[in-house]
């Protein structure tokens, strides 16, 4: 009996350590794959920096820039910064994929100079927009966990300047052996000739910017020359939205009614466009609601007021222009994200003339940088009358160029900001009555707090380098 | 022959004794079991200690049992009107709790604490969810009844929070051995706000329950190995064991509920912002209809037109779809405006009184052979949001038989069918119905809603009083459901067998299963899914264990004793899920996916995990008055690095019952020292050593994935917990009073924790091994019995203490932070730091202490208080102490049962207090409105002195900017509590009364819950949960569901 009970457990003990054959497989993950194609990467990247630049644009862009108003939840209007953690998470959260198709771009078995580029161009977007936003932020040792570093150092903005403007200048080449591009790009559908033109007005975007800091006129100068840049809409980098799903649709469309509606003409835009008789009035809003008004009243909403004084602005919100419902709420792809578009492109270079940084006409392509504007937004106007007004027409002023400019970034980013940072133009955007930052239009967001408490060393170490972590504290390329 | 038969048979008939049974002190004993020896014939004693029995002849033996006493036998030419006196027995007074493994061991042999909750306590006055029954029931058990009524995951932690993952800390739920999975399956779903379906916990039905008992620490859980880590709830079943003979038991219960607490609203102004409003379109056509907050007209009675005002066309002022329209899209109609009236009561109009019913069948039966006891339970809940419900059916079957003196076999089998038709979405958005109340109109007649279509337009066009931002709530509650249905299946098959007379061998498996099918609807015209929705949710699990145990129980000398066991356990756990959506559909009404407009959206996953184990546990009893036992467990989890995936828990503990080893005397009845170690650990989740790739939704054509934001770990280690107890057992006063005092020590390390990181690394956190966190607590229970009269009346009073500390040691190098969670406010870990500690915003205040204006806000210079970036400890969201207070009262067949439950300490955080308070719905916000406010506080000057503030606001933009979502410090209240958890006032009938009837006994209870709260804020219950990424956030009240009261009577027969 005792021996059978002693060989009765030892089975049992064996059958129990014997069945652990099968953990390897159990824990293998049969849902996800380890190893992916670059393709299917890209499509994210593109989808997501697209998606986000015309998404910001919408929101806050528009409404730092003037281009619109807040009539509900106006802290934004109003300067109640905070971090902007959403956007900060959603830059430094697209950046591994864009490193793992470059280091699978450079990888011997899988080599592709066209995907190398496309990375790095996206890189240096997602790059200029985290440096222009919050300043210093990790660069050179960013993305960097896989190699154990959890905490990376903080750059200077010019550091991060430097290396998005060489690694432009490189994709640019790397494209030009025109490596086939096996899928992704719902921007451009493969086609390297017009990456190479995105690269390089990437590039003339980031060389203006910094422009006041370093003398960028050969480059430029050299960029013109070559004709590798966005000249026409065709060129544009922007992306449609398929619109089959929630999740490809223009995100405005899919939200509440209540969320479109927070968004208003604002009374800058009103006294430019109704000033300069321009037909994008008509395309970007719409007349007021209230029966009794004219029915092609469109009236504006001052930008920065408080919560009350917003909702009470002229007798209350069926008095103030919405932005046209059919054009950006009813439908799911009529609005394009647009990163960069050609107008901006002959604004710059009309800068540099105006500016002497480059030889050339500034009048034409100032000119032609508002064709391709009506053009863009499918605009019917008389554009020789339009460009013969007072206040329109070519007077050798930058203020002239960056008000065009400023029109054209409708949508785009946060653009009309930085250049307003850059340039103090246009001059009529002035903080709103109702501002909590002592009448200043702030220059960046606060560090998110989980860098506060994730990456604090370095964090604490950049806040002492530039002041502190102040919506006021200026960057490198505008001081 | 015949006669002769007869005769004899005449002879044999049975003969009636009455009798009596009392205490030591000649106190009846209600209860006590009276059997005659050798047959299967027993009676209990009636309340006053009388029984009637049965037997055959006059020299039957007759037993008497009593809990706490020497059981009797009478013999010998018994009399009637017999009277038996106990007398008390210190040592059997431990009673027999079951321990690890189910196994079943004298209180007084254990060095740990373990406390028992009768399956009567949650029967009478009963929760729908069981755990929630447990609250304020044993020490060092917290549990927080969730925020979406009957169906509400209840979240309980014994001894405190050890882990750093949030929502990690659930107990093992065990049903008769079988591990039962409590976890709460998260919904959370792009488009789709969450929806709680409950914790898994709430499939165990009270009616099935004989006992729970509570095992809290490492110490009595380190057999459960790495499972045991935050405690083990054993659930052990009814069988038919304890009734000999036939039984039969039908149990009605029945109970009302009503919201405990709503918030409490301003009824002076309306809807609009200024002082002004008029219905128009509801889009804001019309003067501030496109606001949904409540600073409009003064509410006088003046006629304005409203969304329910009606119209020259016959159509309420809000059907904007059908009203007929001019050529220039102006209506043609006009609205007739009605008066502008405050509504004090339309948020409880909108509640309903809910109901709830449990009916419960059960025959027993058994004989010396075996025994079997099959339960049928039906339970039905109307929620108290109209269309809420949940139903619960329960099938239990179990049984064991005798198949030969050496042979036993035994099995459990329950079925639970728990669906509903509808449960209502949590936090923060339209979905939930709660989100509307922070953003109405204080005029709004909630009837005016009750018909949600526009007429015309059934199934397409809702009709509301704003289309800017809501959903109507009826439209909400009735169209846009959550349904569920459940299908789960539990129980073992067991074989016991006596090998030699000290040994035995059980061999075991056990299976929890289930299938759940959500189904989630949305009408056309939701402001989410303007086309509608159709969701399926497809949940599988599937966990079977084996397992197989030796014992070795042998008498080695007089005095010592030795028993061991060897044992061991498979586990094999199967996860299955799938979500297809169609988030637009081609025709009203239809819902399934061939009805959609737009390709699906899916998501799915298969997982799986397999932990084998064997364990070892001796134990030596000396004179029966001094224990030790030792045990080990060894696990092997698939989880876990192959090199890496093999770790031990031993176990060590010594109870000494001191009043048996010395005489001690006096009013010592008992004296109980015990201490002991214990390692007990944890693996990890599957799939957390590779990093992968996930898929997104495609856009248009092009599929897209994305890299995995959480680095994944090769070289995990399991965690480990070590823990020491130490307790006393005292007795006095031959047991009328009772103290259990535990100190116990926890420490985890080497936790597996998916750590934040900056994001800036590439990752969003990484799995890792981390952290020390250290609990400790003290727990009291104080049983007393303060009245004990001859006359029957008795009084008990049960105290559970608890007062429980987790303490952040350690985290990694250089990291001195974590988050734990952040939905709203952050939950940290700080290095020295208390767990739960609370982090949030508020404003700055002048800091310089020789500052006349010390400690007060600073505002700009236009009055507006100025934001404080760095976030700032805000409290801690874990109650100081706990204490729970059972009084029971009995009297003849009266018997009367108080519990209070008290929460000392904590903080909450309360989204409705802060977005009611920004919308001007609030009662405090009617305050200052015609004549604006000065906010409390100072003006910094120009040079840097400070002035007080002296611009005075609007009440809407001092109340926007007070109550802003940001500064959550003024959203903190005091999470203290006592409640009135429960009162049940029940009457046994005397069995005289039911002498002539089938009925054996008869109780009938008139039972309440939560009938009455005290806490420091008038607007919400503090015990609330808050949903966030699928995972519960415990500490704020995010648009929480009214916790309900219930009162009802339960009326139980057996025959």
């Amino acid at each position: 009996m005792k021996k059978f009970i002693l060989l009765g457990s030892i089975v049992l003990a064996l059958t129990v350590l014997s069945c652990t054959e099968g953990f390897e497989e159990t824990n293998t993950n049969p849902n996800q794959p380890e190893e992916v194609s670059s393709d299917l990467l890209l499509a994210t990247v593109l989808s997501t920096m697209a998606n986000s630049a015309a998404s910001t644009g919408w929101g806050n862009g528009n409404v730092v820039a003037q281009l619109t108003a807040k009539i509900n939840f106006t802290g934004f209007d109003r300067y109640d910064w905070g971090s902007e953690s959403g956007l900060w998470n959603l830059h430094y959260g697209i950046l591994p994929e864009i490193d793992i198709i470059l280091e699978s771009a450079r990888a011997e078995e899988t080599k592709n100079s066209s995907y190398e580029g496309i990375a790095l161009i996206m890189r240096s977007y997602v790059f200029a927009i985290l440096t222009d936003n919050w300043g210093n932020v990790p660069f050179t040792d960013a993305i960097d966990g896989v190699n154990g570093n959890f905490t990376p150092a903080y750059d200077d903005q010019e550091i991060i300047y430097n290396g998005i403007l060489n690694d432009l200048e490189t994709a640019e080449v790397l494209l030009r052996a025109g490596d086939p591009v096996f899928g992704g790009d719902i921007i451009y559908g493969g086609n390297t000739a017009q990456w190479r033109k995105f690269a390089n007005s990437l590039r003339l975007r980031y060389l203006m910017r910094i422009s006041g800091k370093r003398d960028v006129s050969s480059e430029i100068q050299a960029i013109f020359n070559s004709g590798v840049f966005i000249a026409t809409n065709e060129d544009n980098a922007v992306m449609l939205y398929p619109a089959t799903t929630l999740i490809d649709s223009w995100p405005v469309s899919r939200s509440r009614v209540g969320s479109f509606d927070e968004f208003r003409m604002s009374e800058t835009i009103e006294s430019v466009l109704k000033g300069f008789n321009d037909n994008r009035l008509q395309k970007w809003f719409q007349p007021t609601d209230n029966p009794s008004d004219d029915p092609n009243l469109f009236v504006g909403l001052p930008n920065g007021l408080s919560e009350d004084n917003a909702s009470n602005f002229n007798g209350g919100a069926s008095n103030v222009s919405r932005l046209r419902q059919s054009f950006f709420f009813d439908s799911p792809n009529s609005v394009k994200a647009a990163i960069l578009q050609s107008a901006e492109v002959h604004f710059i270079f009309a800068e540099a003339m105006q500016r002497g940084l480059i030889a050339g006409d500034a009048e034409t392509l100032y000119n032609e940088g508002i064709r391709l504007s009506f053009e863009y937004w499918d605009i019917t106007q008389d554009l020789g009358a339009y460009l013969s007004q007072n206040g329109v027409a070519y007077d050798g002023q930058l203020e002239t160029i960056i008000t065009q400019k400023w029109l054209a970034s409708f949508l785009v980013g946060f653009e009309g900001w930085y250049d307003f940072r850059r340039t103090g133009l246009p001059s009529f955007i002035v903080p709103g009555s109702d501002n909590v930052n002592d009448d200043r239009v702030p220059v960046r967001f606060l560090y998110p707090d989980s860098e506060q408490t994730l990456n604090s060393q370095n964090f604490e170490a950049v806040v002492s380098k530039i002041g502190g972590n102040d919506i006021n504290i200026k960057g490198w390329w505008e001081q | 022959m015949a006669f002769a038969f007869l005769a004899a048979a005449i002879g044999h008939s049975q003969n009636t004794l009455r009798g009596k049974v009392l205490d030591e002190n000649n106190i009846p004993l209600p209860g006590a079991s009276v059997v005659v020896k050798g047959s299967s014939a027993g009676v209990a004693t009636d309340f006053d200690g009388n029984f009637a029995i049965e037997i055959s002849n006059s020299d039957a033996v007759l037993v008497i049992t009593y809990i706490g006493y020497f059981a009797k036998e009478v013999s010998g030419g018994i009399q009637d009107n017999l009277v038996v006196v106990l007398q008390p027995d210190s040592q059997q007074l431990d009673e027999v709790v079951v321990t690890a493994l189910g196994i079943k061991k004298e209180k007084k042999r254990l060095g740990y604490a373990v406390q028992e909750v009768k399956g009567d306590d949650l029967v009478t006055a009963r929760e729908t969810n069981v755990t929630n029954s447990l609250a304020g029931r044993a020490a060092g058990v917290q549990v927080t009844g969730g925020s979406s009524g009957v169906g509400s995951t209840s979240l309980i932690v014994i001894r405190g929070e050890g882990s750093l993952i949030p929502g990690n800390n659930s107990p093992l739920f065990v049903v008769d051995g079988i591990p039962i999975n409590n976890r709460t399956v998260s919904n959370s779903v792009e488009g789709n706000l969450e929806t709680d379906f409950g914790n898994g916990a709430q499939d165990i039905n009270p009616d099935d329950v004989e006992s729970i008992s509570i095992l809290k620490g490492p110490n009595a859980t380190a057999l459960y190995g790495s499972r045991g880590m935050n405690g083990v709830v054993l659930v052990t079943t009814k069988t038919g064991k304890s009734k000999q003979g036939l039984g039969v038991s039908i149990t009605q219960n029945m109970t009302f509920e009503d919201p405990l607490r709503i918030p409490r609203y301003q009824n002076q102004y309306g809807q609009g912002a200024g002082g002004e409003f008029a219905f128009l379109d509801g889009f804001g056509g019309g003067i501030n209809d496109n606001i949904d907050e409540s600073w409009g007209p003064l509410l006088d009675g003046r006629l304005i037109a409203q969304h329910d005002s009606p119209t020259t066309s016959g159509f309420r002022a809000g059907d904007f779809a059908v009203r007929p329209r001019n050529p220039d899209g102006t209506f043609a109609d006009q609205i007739i405006p009605t008066p502008w009236e405050p509504q004090p009561g339309n948020i409880e109009d909108f509640f309903r009184t809910g109901t709830t019913s449990t009916t419960n069948i059960s025959v027993t039966g058994g004989n010396e052979f075996g025994d079997l006891r099959l339960s049928l339970t039906n339970l039905t809940s109307e929620g108290i949001l109209p269309n809420a419900d949940f139903d619960r059916k329960t099938y239990a079957l179990s049984g064991s038989y005798k198949l030969s003196d050496w042979l036993k076999v035994s099995s459990s089998l329950n079925y639970v069918n728990s669906s509903s038709n509808n449960r209502p979405n949590n936090s923060y958005g339209t979905e939930n119905i709660m989100y509307l109340w922070v953003w109405f109109g204080r005029q709004i007649n909630m009837n005016s809603l009750r018909d949600y279509w526009q007429p015309g337009l059934e199934g397409r066009q809702q009709f509301n009083f704003n289309y800017n931002w809501h959903d109507n709530p009826f439209l909400t509650m009735f169209e846009n459901t959550n349904a569920f249905d459940k299908h789960r299946i539990f129980g073992f098959a067991r074989v016991d067998m006596d090998l030699t007379k000290d040994l035995s061998l059980m061999v075991r498996t056990g299976i929890d299963y289930f299938n759940e099918l959500r189904i989630g609807k949305r009408a056309f015209s939701s402001q989410r899914f303007a086309r509608g929705q159709y969701r399926e949710d497809d949940i599988f699990f599937k966990e079977q264990n084996t397992d197989f145990l030796f014992q070795y129980n042998k008498e080695v000398t007089k005095d010592v004793s030795l028993g061991f066991s060897f044992g061991g356990n498979l586990r094999d756990e199967e996860n299955r899920y799938k979500r297809i959506s169609a988030n637009s559909l081609s025709i009203p009404g239809i819902f399934n996916f061939e009805n959609a407009a737009e390709p699906l959206s899916k998501t799915q996953f298969i997982d799986g995990r397999k932990v084998n184990s064997l364990y070892a546990f001796a134990n030596v009893a000396y004179k029966n008055y001094l224990f030790l036992d030792v045990t080990g467990r060894n696990d092997w989890s698939s989880t876990l690095p192959s090199d890496n995936n093999s770790y031990f828990y031993p176990s060590v503990g010594v109870s000494a019952v001191l009043s048996d080893m010395f005489q001690i005397g006096g009013p010592v009845s008992f004296l109980k020292l015990r201490g002991g170690w214990a390692v007990v650990g944890n693996d990890t989740d599957p799939f957390a050593l590779r990093n992968t790739f996930s898929f997104d939704e495609p856009f248009g054509n092009s599929q897209r994935v994305s890299a995995s934001n959480v680095l994944k770990n090769e070289n995990l280690k399991p965690e480990e917990a070590t823990s020491i107890e130490v307790g006393a057992d005292l007795r006095f006063f031959n047991n009328r009073l009772g103290l259990d005092v535990t100190y116990y020590n926890s420490t985890v390390e080497n936790q597996i924790i998916t750590l934040p990181v900056s994001n800036t690394s590439g990752f969003n956190s990484r799995i890792i091994n981390a952290g020390e966190i250290r609990n400790y607590g003290i727990e009291v229970v104080l049983n007393t019995v303060p009245v004990k009269t001859k006359g029957g009346f008795t009084w008990n009073s049960d105290v559970n203490f608890t007062a429980a500390r987790g303490e952040v040691k350690s985290l990694i190098d250089g990291l001195e932070t974590l988050e734990i969670s952040s939905n709203y406010i952050n939950v940290l870990a700080k290095v020295g730091g208390r767990m739960g500690d609370v982090y949030g915003t508020g404003l700055l205040t002048v800091d310089d202490p020789n500052s006349p204006f010390f400690g007060q806000v600073i505002h700009n210079s236009d009055g507006f208080s100025i934001r404080d970036p760095e976030l700032k400890k805000l409290g801690n969201y874990n109650p100081d102490f706990m204490l729970g207070w059972q009084n029971t009262f009995t009297y003849k067949g009266f018997n009367l049962g108080v519990l209070f439950d008290w929460r000392h300490g904590g903080v909450v955080n309360s989204r409705t207090v802060l977005i009611g308070g920004t919308s001007g719905l609030m009662d405090f916000t009617a305050v200052g409105r015609e004549e604006g406010i000065i906010s409390e506080g100072v003006i910094q000057n120009p040079d840097g002195s400070f002035r007080p503030n002296d611009v005075r606001l609007s009440g809407r933009d001092f109340y926007w900017w007070k109550f802003n979502r940001t500064n959550e410090e003024i959203g903190m209240f005091d999470a203290s509590f006592l409640k009135l958890r429960e009162v049940r006032l029940g009457y046994n009938f005397p069995s005289k009364m039911l002498k002539n009837t089938f009925i054996r006994t008869l109780n009938l209870s008139l039972v309440g819950r939560n009938l009455a709260l005290w806490t420091e804020n008038p607007h919400f219950d503090p015990e609330t949960l808050s949903f966030s990424g699928g995972t519960i956030v415990p500490g704020v009240e995010d648009m929480a569901t009214p916790s309900s009261r219930s009162v009802g009577f339960n009326i139980n027969v057996t025959f």
